[in-house]
């Protein structure tokens, strides 16, 4: 009788967990299946009426507004973010891991402070620097932000994977004729694989998840991403929300497709050093 | 053929080589806007002054303003109750449901997944879509407190002081559980089960090896997580930004959107500068308390 009592009470509380995590979620892409029509109608329904469902909205979404540009421009920034994030943060990874003595134990130490600071702050120097240097207004702007806020955790991810690999491998290396540049790229590299991908997925997410360096970098309207063009289709007189869950779901689409791909990894090495 | 000691050399050389670009990036991207922060509180200085290069004064006035400003005081209070509230409820779910999800039951790994997912929507859009649940005339919330009998009438719960508070609390908290879950369930598995099986050898209840086994052996965990998410939740500007602005009037304005809000809305650069200075002093002095632990797990 407990036995039973327990179990259901166990069923209570994972559906307790699952409505909470996914019912925002299914509420999106419902409204962005939905014809607005639909949407205005009060009380509002739950269940979906497939009859009545369709890309409809997304698709004129992508014809009528700006937002197959967004995405154009989300996925630039998104993908020169993640190569240079990879290239920052694998070298900086190993020059930490392996490295011995007061300056790389402070280079360590100032990137773990940086990785902790408020990416906030960084926005009213960045737009006076970026102006100054000709590059606000255009995405190379928005991409070195994200740069400077992600490729920190990165390094200290990739230290960890590195730290997984003993140096006596690169030592055979060494002793096979390779140079130290060759134990890095043919052996080092290669074995920290799974690093990377775990790296550039987190690079990817957040570059493609950014809202605050777009927005205050980018000029807006059609020249901006999709985080922030979803936005835009609130004011004080209309809300479209048909929209804004169309574009809503098509900023939300890539990521979670990768990352439902790619959890293994991502799960992994954000745990990496913490244990 | 070279020497040990010439090897070495070669070794170190590589080595600094490849920490250039990061050093470079924290250089350029990280240290110097910090500085150029501190000068530019320390100037009477408007958006259009740089967007001129019209020539700055110094001033400490930007100081003696925010001192004396009924709002930063607000700002204060709103960051306290906004980020300890939230980071509070996301660990409490997180916990919840880590335990939860380390027990054996059906499909285990697609729900675990499941509920990590609000984990992968941009934090954005997971604003605007609480903003729509929370919304006066369409929203869902609403239509379920009116179909429980709550309430009479539908709340515009966005205009209304404290329930704008609430709500903002409520989708950073629904964002941010699944960094909880995932650490906390990676620590739980850490946890040798025959600790929990010798407790219940010994006669220890569910609730007493929770908290003599269990929570013991997150302690670590939810100390680092709980601080990380903490200065997360101190620099968010993404979810009040787009759901209120920090509005009504300024009840959700805490002190990461009085920098947005005084350089992007009122232009004054100087002020919002000001502002970011103080809330770095204030990240530092929460790093302070967690850096010693943070460093000895990085260095190991």
């Amino acid at each position: 009788m407990r036995r039973i009592g327990a179990r259901a009470g166990m069923t209570v509380a994972i559906a307790a967990l699952l409505s909470v995590a996914l019912f925002p979620i299914y509420w999106m892409a419902l409204t962005a299946l939905r014809p607005k029509s639909v949407t205005m109608v009060w009380p509002p329904r739950l269940l979906p009426d497939p009859s009545s469902l369709s890309l409809g909205s997304v698709i004129a979404v992508l014809r009528d507004t700006p937002a197959l540009g967004w995405a154009g421009n989300s996925l630039l920034i998104a993908v020169l973010t993640t190569i240079a994030v990879v290239i920052v943060s694998t070298l900086a990874g190993y020059a930490l891991s392996r490295a011995e003595g007061g300056a790389a134990r402070g280079l360590g130490t100032v990137i773990l402070v940086a990785k902790m600071l408020p990416a906030t702050l960084l926005v009213v120097p960045l737009y006076v620097m970026f102006h100054r240097a000709g590059l606000l207004g255009g995405p190379l702007a928005v991409v070195l932000a994200n740069l400077a806020f992600a490729a920190p955790f990165a390094t200290w991810m990739m230290k960890g994977f590195f730290d997984g690999i003993p140096p006596a491998i690169e030592e055979a290396a060494l002793l096979d004729g390779c140079g130290h540049l060759g134990a890095l790229w043919r052996v080092a590299i290669p074995l920290a694989l799974p690093g990377t991908a775990a790296v550039a997925l987190y690079a990817f997410i957040v570059a493609w998840n950014d809202f605050l360096f777009a927005r205050a970098f980018l000029p807006g309207g059609a020249v901006t991403t999709l985080t922030v063009g979803a936005t835009q289709f609130l004011s004080e007189t209309e809300m479209e929300w048909n929209r804004v869950m169309a574009v809503s779901l098509l900023a939300t689409l890539p990521v979670g497709a990768v990352f439902l791909w790619l959890q293994r990894h991502f799960v992994g090495g954000l745990t990496q050093g913490h244990n | 053929m070279l020497t040990r000691g010439g090897l070495r050399a070669r070794k170190a050389r590589l080595l600094a080589l490849c920490a250039l670009p990061a050093a470079l990036v924290v250089l350029v991207l990280v240290a110097w806007p910090i500085w150029l922060t501190i000068e530019l509180s320390l100037h009477r200085v408007r958006l259009f002054d740089i967007l001129r290069n019209r020539p700055l004064a110094f001033t400490t006035a930007n100081y003696e303003r925010l001192l004396g400003d009924q709002r930063f005081w607000e700002a204060l209070l709103n960051t306290a109750i906004f980020a300890v509230s939230s980071v509070g409820l996301a660990m409490l779910w997180g916990l919840g449901s880590a335990v939860l999800l380390n027990r054996r039951f059906p499909c285990r790994a697609a729900v675990r997944l499941a509920v990590i997912l609000p984990w992968a929507v941009p934090a954005t859009i997971g604003s605007l879509v609480w903003m729509f649940l929370a919304d006066g005339h369409l929203g869902l919330v609403n239509h379920l407190l009116l179909s429980a009998g709550l309430i009479a009438a539908p709340i515009t719960f966005l205009v209304h002081n404290e329930f704008a508070m609430l709500m903002v609390i409520l989708a950073h908290a629904w964002q941010s559980y699944p960094f909880f879950t995932i650490m906390l369930l990676a620590a739980l598995q850490a946890v040798p089960p025959e600790l929990n099986d010798a407790a219940r050898v010994d006669g220890a209840g569910a609730p007493q090896r929770f908290r003599h086994v269990t929570l013991p052996a997150l302690r670590d965990t939810l100390v680092v997580s709980g601080f990380l998410s903490l200065l997360a939740a101190i620099r968010d500007v993404e979810t009040i930004l787009v759901m209120t602005g920090g509005g009504p009037g300024r009840a959700t304005e805490t002190l990461a959107l009085r920098i947005w809000n005084e350089t992007f809305r009122f232009y004054d650069v100087g002020l919002g500068a000001a502002h970011g200075v103080v809330a770095f002093g204030l990240c530092l002095l929460l790093m302070g308390f967690a850096l010693r632990r943070l460093l000895r797990s990085f260095w190991g």
